[in-house]
């Protein structure tokens, strides 16, 4: 239990947080993406809604706030990814 | 030939990576008593570092055992501190927590204040109070490579064995940590085992000195005793009668006759080969 924690866990923590922030990016991705498919919820359902009323304005803002939350999401992952990495 | 008294004990030991092709080394026989310091030499691929694992239980050996006071060794142990090439410390540990980590896994039900003096005082033993919460990148090679040593010794072994522990220093930092080193040594009378490329270094620590033909199917050649006087110091080594005669067989050896051995061994005409035992400067050599 030591081993893991302080020096497996550690070690890795720097690789396992870029591979996170890797794959959130995606998620976010594909997680607008089926909501535009799927509909009922979340953002992409509310762009794909707005484009079908013609309100090209709300298009416009829901983009940029999709835009927005990724950046946000991207910036907490690599302030994390700071705090545990390690100088070599 | 008595186990129970030998502290180190090897037989016939043999590593080969792939089983096609010749052994690394092979019909490695040798002891250790316990206090000695014992260094090995030998051009590279020959499998020092090899040996070393396998004493450190890092690695395992294709034939052959390793005892250690009667056991085998199987698996590393906190009996034996290893000091690595490369000092091998934790990054995002300071320097206190890499030598308390290695404390508490010896001594698990100490309590922490306990664990921290141990420690400390070991980093001061190596001279290095001032930069006990520092990371290691930010410590110089010598340092870090002190730090490496603390950490061997701090968790008491019976036994250090130490790769090549000075190759990436320079020749000052070098000359420093050798001192101390060989002060520790005999403050503790501990048993080494050391690997090194440096003669003179051998020269000034070791009691004996293993040298070993090339590999592959190297074999430990000599066994040469150091037939300077116990309380060697690095300044005045090089004026004593007997330096020159135990350089000169030590890189006459390295030189010229390191690959005599291995000709013979790969069509087995080493089998049951002995290391000769060797005095230089004191008499003619002494067949085992």
């Amino acid at each position: 239990m030591r081993k893991a924690f302080l020096v497996i866990l550690p070690a890795a923590a720097p690789t396992i947080l870029t591979g996170m922030r890797i794959s959130m990016g995606i998620a976010w991705l594909v997680i607008v993406a089926a909501e535009m498919l799927v509909g009922g919820t979340g953002i992409g359902y509310f762009l794909w809604n707005e484009w079908n009323n013609l309100a090209i304005s709300s298009v416009i803002f829901a983009i940029v706030m999709i835009g927005f939350v990724g950046m946000l999401l991207d910036t907490a992952f690599a302030k994390l990814q700071k705090a545990v990495s390690y100088a070599d | 030939m008595q186990t129970e008294n030998t502290f180190l004990k090897v037989e016939n030991l043999s590593k080969s990576f792939n089983l096609d092709a010749p052994p690394v080394f092979e019909g490695i026989n040798f002891e250790i008593e316990k206090g000695e310091f014992v260094c090995i030499i030998g051009h590279s691929g020959c499998g020092k570092t090899t040996i070393l694992n396998v004493l450190a239980g890092l690695e395992d050996a294709t034939g052959g055992y390793a005892y250690m006071t009667g056991r085998e060794i199987k698996g590393p142990s906190l009996d034996r501190g290893v000091v690595f090439q490369g000092h091998a410390l934790m990054p995002w540990m300071t320097t206190l927590q890499n030598v308390a980590f290695a404390v508490k896994s010896k001594f698990p039900d100490w309590s922490k204040e306990k664990i921290e003096e141990h420690s400390r005082k070991y980093l001061a033993m190596v001279g290095l109070v001032n930069a006990e919460n520092k990371k290691p990148s930010e410590l110089s090679g010598g340092m870090k490579q002190r730090v490496g040593i603390a950490r061997a010794f701090a968790i008491e072994p019976k036994m250090l064995l130490l790769d090549e522990p000075f190759g990436a220093l320079d020749a000052l930092t070098r000359g420093v940590i050798q001192d101390e080193l060989l002060k520790i040594c005999s403050e503790t009378q501990q048993t080494v085992f050391m690997i090194t490329h440096d003669v003179d270094e051998a020269v000034l620590l070791a009691d004996k000195i293993m040298l070993m033909s090339n590999g592959p199917n190297a074999r430990i050649a000599e066994i040469v005793i150091n037939t300077l006087p116990k309380n060697r110091k690095r300044a005045s080594l090089h004026h004593d009668p007997m330096y020159y005669p135990m350089r000169n067989h030590l890189v006459d050896f390295l030189v010229n006759r390191s690959k005599d051995l291995q000709a013979k061994g790969s069509n087995g005409g080493l089998e049951g080969y002995q290391p000769i035992l060797v005095c230089p400067g004191l008499q003619t050599p002494v067949t085992q």
